[in-house]
């Protein structure tokens, strides 16, 4: 084999890892398809799967658009320099001249965003990442199932998937972001960066939109509004689980050059580390909600994600056995917030605050404990909670919360927000589609617990 | 400090270093470890024992299970071990020759006493069960001395 082959090789390994990878993440969202399609009721399935499919194509575009641009662009502002962009000096020196490099290659002009055998990698690059922004923008779609308007829903994960979830990721997942260079944070698996992003950004969202019609008494008590197919939630969330271990496993760096896998912050990894601790954190994630919720089935099947998330940001460094403690603790836990929320009279229709808000932040801040002292590079401070509190605090409050609430509440004064009263009581799947998830099935009557729509068995019409 | 390595260059070399290629937290205390390892076997322990008494219970919400003191065995547990930790990384100070390093010495012992409310925590949360135990026996006891005496 020739050197020019070896290094090929080297190039090939790297671009086809990256490749499957992202590939397998598309997993996610068949899991959150599946997830939100069935913790809807039976007249909201059509629509709440379009609306979940609609999330890619949104992403998608956006994130070509603007979205990575903003990732290169962003991780020196506001505090070691400022956002680069066309306007930069091109003679620029230093840490700037070495952002402008990538900066240049994720505008959508770009030539190495096009075919081009220069370039095997920023393309396949882009391609995670906008899976990555697609999952968390996924994560506000679960939660604001059946009152939102599509209009409002696209508005808002093009905000968060491919905006402020990427500013996040270009201060705290970067090797030049300011998180990293000034505080020493460390969120490898992106608990907060992405989730802590997301779960806040939905509550933000949801205090203005509002609970579904039924879901809270007159007296404010919270009514259960079960999912039409509870077995497909299961199974959507299983598809999660396949997909969190290839967006983990994308995590990892390897590019050609380098002597072995290492983290976004040039620190030292395994990806078999990726495989045992994701492994264990799931199990524990499971044992820990079915144990604290007694045995609930859609908070227990949550404990999976809400484990893995609750070890994300220390997951290359944690040992097995404090995985499996802090995953327990994140998803032990986690049943109480949901359950919180909703005595708060909060609609969080499938616990996006609870598994990703929460455990992201319980990831992000377990390094500072559990994982605390590691150099990540000289001048830069070693890990710790002083560290992991600035970037979970800005990545969940300033880049999560804030712009949820805020972008919710105008489109709530226009009046764009929500969906009438009379489109959500008829169901969505009539009223933006004009056809029914289940035709053959005339499920949906009103069924008499205090007024809670629910579906009504079809046994009458197969009789008659 | 949970972190094996102080500098970046120990971080790099490490397969080059005393823990031969390991850098996971406390490779260089594995006490702590095979310690939280205990507690994760107990954990498991906890969840069979649990699935036999996990019963649908709509009339119980969740915030009751907070009561049970099976979250102390948790939280105790887990204090023990970040004490413990602690501690083990503060025992390479301690073997220093004490002329050359006695303010940071009296430092450490003074960081060791602030940890001790947490390893009291942690033995208080493991003892909890046993005396809930106790007083259950207690209870049940008493109840059969009733019981007999009619």
């Amino acid at each position: 084999m020739t050197p020019e082959s070896q290094e090929f090789l080297a190039t090939f390994v790297s671009e086809s890892y990256y490749y499957w990878a992202s590939v397998f993440m598309l997993l996610i969202h068949v899991g959150f398809l599946a997830y939100e399609g069935g913790a809807s009721r039976a007249k909201n399935v059509l629509a709440t799967m379009v609306k979940n499919l609609l999330t890619l194509s949104i992403i998608g575009l956006t994130f070509f658009f603007f979205g990575w641009w903003v990732y290169n662009a962003f991780p020196l502002f506001p505090l070691t320099g400022g956002i680069v962009g066309p306007w930069t000096d091109p003679a620029s020196e230093g840490v700037v001249g070495e952002v402008l490099g990538l900066v240049q290659a994720s505008y959508p002009w770009s030539p190495a965003l096009g075919p081009n055998i220069a370039d095997n990698l920023t393309g396949v690059f882009f391609f995670a990442f906008a899976l990555f922004a697609m999952t968390t923008a996924s994560i506000l779609s679960g939660a604001v199932i059946e009152r939102i308007q599509v209009g409002a829903y696209a508005i808002l994960a093009v905000v968060l998937g491919s905006f402020t979830w990427v500013v996040a990721a270009a201060w705290g997942w970067n090797p030049y972001g300011w998180f990293l260079t000034n505080f020493g944070y460390h969120d490898f698996g992106c608990s907060a960066v992405l989730h802590g992003v997301a779960g806040f950004f939905a509550l933000g969202v949801l205090i203005n939109l509002g609970p579904r019609i039924g879901k809270f008494d007159a007296n404010g008590k919270a009514r259960t509004i079960m999912p039409h197919n509870l077995p497909l939630t299961m199974v959507g969330l299983r598809l999660i689980f396949v997909g969190f271990y290839a967006f983990l496993a994308a995590c990892v760096i390897f590019v050609p050059g380098q002597t072995a896998e290492i983290t976004i912050y040039g620190t030292p990894m395994t990806l078999a580390s990726v495989g045992v601790n994701t492994t264990l954190a799931l199990c524990s994630g499971i044992v820990g909600s079915y144990i604290s919720s007694k045995g609930e089935p859609f908070y227990t099947i949550s404990g999976g994600l809400a484990g893995i998330i609750s070890v994300g940001a220390g997951l290359d460094l944690y040992s097995p056995a404090i995985i499996i403690l802090i995953a327990f603790i994140g998803a032990y836990t986690m049943p109480f917030v949901g359950a919180a929320v909703e005595k708060a009279g909060i609609d969080d229709a499938v616990g996006a605050f609870a598994v990703h808000g929460y455990c992201g932040v319980i990831g992000a801040m377990a390094v500072g404990v559990m994982a605390s002292g590691y150099p990540q590079g000289d001048g830069i401070p070693l890990t710790g909670i002083v560290g992991q509190f600035v970037g979970t605090f800005v990545c969940t409050v300033i880049l999560g919360f804030i712009p949820g609430y805020g972008v919710s509440f105008v489109l709530k004064k226009l009046g764009m927000l929500r969906v009438s009263p009379e489109e959500e009581i008829s169901g969505l799947d009539l009223s933006e589609y004009g056809v029914k998830g289940y035709p053959e099935y005339p499920l949906v009557e009103e069924s008499g617990v205090n007024g809670v729509r629910s579906p009504v068995a079809p046994a009458q019409e197969m009789t008659a | 400090m949970s972190s094996p390595f102080s500098t970046i260059e120990e971080f790099n070399n490490v397969l080059d270093g005393p823990t031969e290629g390991a850098i996971y937290t406390f490779a260089n205390s594995p006490v702590i470890n095979i310690i939280a390892l205990l507690v994760a076997v107990g954990i498991f322990i906890w969840f069979m024992v649990a699935t036999y008494t996990t019963h649908a219970d709509p009339s119980s919400s969740m915030d009751q299970s907070l009561n049970h003191l099976s979250t102390f065995l948790v939280v105790g547990l887990l204090s023990v071990i970040t004490a413990a930790g602690s501690y083990a990384n503060r025992s390479p100070r301690a073997e220093q020759p004490m002329a050359q390093h006695k303010s940071t010495l009296s430092s450490g012992y003074g960081q060791a006493a602030g940890k001790i409310p947490l390893g009291l925590l942690g033995m208080v949360g493991v003892g909890l069960p046993s005396l809930r135990r106790r007083a259950r026996r207690k209870a049940r006891q008493k109840a059969l001395s009733n019981f007999l005496r009619r």
